[in-house]
């Protein structure tokens, strides 16, 4: 016992250093990349091809700095490649100035990016079917009165035809178009009575996740109910199905699961980024509120 | 396929009988002693108690029945000693005539403190019928002491073994020798449990009121256990009093206990519950409806019935069920989460004669997860489960004192189900066989045979060696596998032994799981998309008692694992295995030192470990090693027991590790989706898991009094849980939603204080 009661303290201390030693300092170095995010809709011109640098993590971040505005920039398709130009003093990145050119169904499309340090950057996205409505979202919507106990909704429901390039999941998409400002969603709302959507999984009501004016969902199947929660606010609405490529499809996970980039599910090559396309269509409803 | 199954395991089997057989001569006018070494107050037989021949090097260790037999004992009277820790020393003359069989079952006293007596000489002698490398037992006694957050829990009571590594300090899931959780076998009586986690894995679902015998290997376990790559973690349940009903019940910060057991006919019963009562606390609590307070609660109940028939037939029969339940529900969404585990298992023990013994044991264990939601009128629901029905046959035969021959048969049938509606109607049953977006009711099942034979020699005095020989079998995946065991023991002086085992493992299951959450766990079999894990370790070992009472192991491991999986976060549809799947290989390699005192008053152990690990997938981190998220540097440990009087007890433990593993950035970017105005911040990771937390260390205090309270036995047991209050970070991350980047520490908990009441009736 004598000769622990001396080994104890010694190794403590020993073992105090050298485990003290281990623990690694938050990271500064800053290694610049360049970063693609373009998304092709079909039936719609080609634009906002976004191309920027990453910023340090130690800075603080301005989105129109970022941009990436001398580069060459090209979509080939069908043996015809366009050149892009950027708007120059926008944060809309490059698009085809000849709108009457629209992204077509069912084609491959080749992006190929050429930076001034002649760095190439490349991707291709093939673009789904179009597809349309079945049961579209009616022109109005009441809201039910009990925001907490939202069982007294519409069992009415949305469907659109089934479309083969849809591997797992629809994209819902729901814009506050707000047009009447009738919330006075942008900026947001905070307390007044008739607030529409605050769920507890929300990340704060300055959270640009909660002033954002669209809501994004997934379904896996060509229909579903009407769900309340999905709507951000009253008034005017635009609900859009998306039918996306894998990339585009990949490039959503990614936003939507994690804040770290992950490599796996981006598309670009030479890169860090996504080139994805989607089919869509879209119908606008109005939701009027329904409660004292 | 199935009779070429037979037909091997029928050879391996009788390959190995033959060899025994041929290999030695018996001897034909020896003697031979067996029996049942038992707890004389209690009547339960005792796991791992030695039993000795005075003057001779004869003598063995108990097995998991209780069951010893010791062969070749040359006509005459011996002194015979009994010994087990927490147990006086039992000694009897005993006179052999030629080649008598003596059937002979002896009851250890049991006593509040452990002396050292014969067991450290008997153990020495017996050990060369098994090499018992890597393999540690703690007594029940001393796991009851290790108490962390006012609970006492066999888990996070082995976490303080050095070489057993956490994700945090608030996980139960033990990452052994660079090996993760769903890589340890874990049996309770003989089944499989799939999910031993209660409260997300804070603790385990193991009461350690119900618990007689915890038995860990830590790497080369031998060829009797296999479907593994790691590690080993067997289990044993209390039979219960033989001779009186008695009872004890606890009340803890929690959760709450209860055990009764008593006599039945010749045998014993044993019913052991536990729960928590959050609901009630939340009850007095006032809530705000638009953030509610979630409803959780867990349950564990654990069962078992013996009984001896005769003198050569023992059975019984033990359940064990836990649940987990968690249920949240505000502003139009509601969730419903349930986990929970069922296992049964019936062991019939037959004793042929003084050296043949065999084992039957048929169970089956179920581990279920399901999640149901509704959002607003959307309902999904999805529900995951296996469930399996094993049969296994083991014998042990005691040839002579130098040979020992273990053989035994295993056919297990799983049957997984997924069941997946994410179509928003619920209450649409989806037809088995669908596989459909959205839609999913996969019922499919798996078949194991498995045949193993393992022989342990005693070459001589100082050498001893066991081999043995593991064939699995699987029906989906149609592999065929072979897994060879080798160790080996020298003992170079009366103080100093050293061992030395290689072997290689293979593992069908997998399991799909988020790190540190363990409540959607889904085990799925491996198919013809993807090769089977398989794993090889090399251990050497040394062991001494270089002071007094003090038993010293050091262990150096090199072990490596191939074709191990980790959730693939690109699937969007998956049919098989390589879909779900990204596979890679791991090295893991280090050394480990732990000093233990088992005797007196003062017990308790030192440990360190060093330890490297790393992996390569070539679809993560670029293709470049990396090291898990787990790995640890150092790991330092200490956990001591003292017992002042009859009425006082103090524990410590403490724990010193290097941080954990995270990874950093270096740079962000703003993602923006179509129609959306703000985005989201994103940063580009560095090197994965290439830097470290701060180091994590923390000290635990438990202090107990024992009293009389209605003239019944009780004990108040104040917990004092990071005393220090060192807040460990859990984790840390990037936030980047705003312009500013953040780095963001979430901490662990405080000094919690907890004061227990324990009460024996």
């Amino acid at each position: 016992m004598k000769t622990l009661k001396h080994i104890f303290p010694l190794l403590l201390v020993i073992l105090t250093v050298i485990l003290n030693s281990c623990q690694d300092a938050p990271p500064n170095v800053y290694i610049e990349q360049n970063y693609v995010e373009s998304y092709l809709i079909v039936d719609e011109p080609i634009r906002f091809v976004k191309l920027m640098k990453t910023s340090p993590v130690s800075d603080s971040f301005k989105y129109d700095n970022a941009f990436i505005r001398d580069a060459r920039v090209l979509i080939k398709v069908d043996g015809q490649t366009i050149q892009l130009i950027c708007d120059a003093a926008g944060s809309n990145g490059y698009y085809n100035p000849d709108t009457t050119l629209l992204v077509q169904p069912s084609k491959k499309y080749d992006l190929e990016i050429t930076l001034k340090d002649g760095t190439l950057m490349t991707g291709s996205t093939r673009t789904p079917a179009r597809f349309n409505w079945i049961n579209s979202p009616p022109d109005s919507l009441y809201y039910p009165k009990d925001t907490l106990n939202l069982t007294d909704g519409t069992k009415e429901k949305i469907s659109w035809e089934k479309n083969p390039d849809v591997k797992f999941y629809y994209i819902i998409r729901i814009k506050s178009l707000d047009t009447l400002e009738y919330g006075k969603y942008l900026p947001t709302p905070t307390e007044e009575k008739n607030r529409r959507i605050y769920t507890f999984f929300g990340g704060g009501k300055n959270s640009p996740d909660y002033l954002e004016s669209t809501r994004w969902a997934m379904v896996p199947a060509p229909e579903t109910p009407i769900v309340w929660t999905t709507f951000k606010w009253f008034g005017l609405n635009e609900v859009t199905i998306m039918v996306a490529d894998a990339n585009f499809m990949k490039w959503s996970l990614q936003y939507f699961r994690t804040n770290q980039y992950n490599t796996l599910l981006g598309n670009i090559n030479n890169g860090i980024g996504s080139f994805g396309s989607a089919s869509q269509i879209s119908k606008r409803t109005f939701l009027y509120k329904n409660q004292p | 396929m199935k009779n070429i199954n037979i037909v091997i395991i029928s050879m391996l089997v009788f390959t190995s009988i033959f060899n025994c057989l041929s290999a030695h001569e018996i001897s034909d006018n020896s003697a031979s002693l067996s029996g049942f070494i038992k707890d004389s107050k209690t009547g339960e037989t005792l796991i791992g108690a030695t039993i000795s021949l005075e003057g001779t090097k004869l003598g063995a260790f108990t097995n998991k029945s209780g069951y010893f037999s010791v062969t070749n004992i040359p006509p005459g009277e011996y002194k015979i000693n009994a010994s087990f820790i927490g147990y006086e020393k039992l000694s009897k003359k005993i006179r052999f005539k030629e080649s008598q069989s003596l059937r002979e079952n002896l009851q250890l006293k049991p006593t509040n403190v452990s002396t050292h007596e014969v067991q450290v000489e008997a153990e020495r002698e017996v050990e060369k019928r098994e090499i018992s490398i890597s393999k540690i037992n703690v007594p029940i006694q001393q796991i009851k002491k290790i108490r962390i957050g006012g609970e006492s829990d066999v888990f996070r009571s082995l976490q303080y073994l050095p070489g057993i590594l956490t994700s945090s300090q608030i996980s139960s899931g033990l990452f052994v020798r660079g090996g993760s959780p769903d890589q340890n076998l874990v049996l309770l009586d003989g089944a499989i449990v799939y999910n031993p986690s209660h409260l997300f894995g804070f603790i385990s679902t193991f009461n350690s009121d119900a618990i007689k015998d915890v038995e860990l290997i830590k790497g080369g376990f031998p060829a009797e256990y296999g479907g593994r790559l790691s590690a080993v973690l067997n289990l044993t349940q209390k039979d219960g009093n033989r001779n009186e009903i008695e009872g004890v019940g606890s009340i803890g910060a929690i959760s709450s206990r209860l055990s009764v057991q008593g006599p039945l006919f010749d045998g014993s019963w044993f019913v052991g519950a536990r729960r928590t009562y959050l609901e009630l606390i939340k009850a007095v609590i006032p809530s705000d409806p638009t953030s509610p307070l979630p409803d959780f609660a867990f349950y564990d109940v654990n069962v078992k019935l013996t009984q001896n028939i005769g003198n050569d037939d023992h059975i019984s029969v033990s359940g064990f069920l836990s649940n987990d339940g968690l249920l949240l529900g505000a502003s139009g969404v509601s969730l419903d989460l349930t986990v929970g585990n069922r296992s049964f298992a019936g062991n019939w023990t037959h004793i042929f004669n003084d050296k043949f013994f065999t084992t039957v044991v048929l169970s089956s264990s179920y581990y279920q997860n399901s999640f149901i939601g509704d959002q607003a009128g959307f309902g999904f629901q999805i529900d995951n489960s296996i469930n399996d029905i094993t049969g296994k046959a083991s014998c042990d035969w005691f040839i002579s004192d130098a040979l020992t021959l273990k053989s035994g048969l295993e056919v297990t049938r799983y049957n997984f189900l997924y069941y997946q509606n994410l179509t928003g109607q619920t209450d649409t049953i989806i037809k088995s066989g669908t596989n459909n977006p959205g839609a999913l009711n996969l019922d499919f099942v798996d078949w194991n045979y498995s045949a193993y034979s393992q022989l342990n020699y005693n070459v001589n005095d100082l050498f001893s060696i066991q081999a043995g020989l593991r064939y699995n079998n699987w029906e989906i995946s149609k592999n065929v596998l072979l897994d060879p065991r080798l160790a080996i023991r020298y003992r170079f002086s009366e103080n100093l032994a050293v061992k030395a085992a290689w072997g290689m493992f293979s593992q069908n299951l997998r399991l799909a799981s988020q790190p540190d959450f363990a409540f959607f766990d889904t085990w799925l079999p491996t198919d013809s998309t993807i090769a089977p894990s398989r794993s090889m370790h090399y251990i050497l070992s040394i062991e001494t008692e270089p002071l007094p009472d003090i038993d010293v192991n050091l262990d150096v491991y090199y072990k490596k694992m191939n074709s191990i999986s980790e959730l693939n976060p690109n699937a969007i549809a998956s049919k098989s295995l390589s879909d779900i799947f990204l596979t890679g290989n791991t090295e893991s390699w280090g050394f480990e030192i732990f000093a233990q005192r088992k005797f007196g008053n003062f017990v308790g152990w030192i440990g360190y470990a060093l330890g490297y690990i790393q992996s390569v997938f070539p679809d993560i981190n670029g293709g470049q090693p990396f090291r898990p998220k787990y790995d640890r540097r150092h790991d330092f440990k200490v956990v001591a027991q003292y017992q002042i009087n009859e009425k006082w007890d103090l524990a410590a433990t403490f724990t010193f590790q290097s941080g954990q593993s995270y990874t950093g950035a270096t740079s962000r970017f703003l993602s923006r989706l179509p129609g959306q105005d703000f985005g989201r911040g994103k940063t580009v990771p560095s090197q994965r898991y290439g830097l470290r937390l701060p180091a994590s260390h923390q000290l635990n205090l438990t202090g107990s009094y024992a009293f009389k309270m209605f003239k019944l036995d009780s004990k108040v047991i104040l917990d004092i849980y990071n005393v220090y209050n060192h807040r460990d970070i859990w984790f840390r991350y990037y936030d980047t939603r705003s312009e500013e980047t953040k780095v963001i520490d979430v901490y662990l908990l405080p000094i919690i204080p907890t004061l227990s009441l324990e009460v024996k009736f």
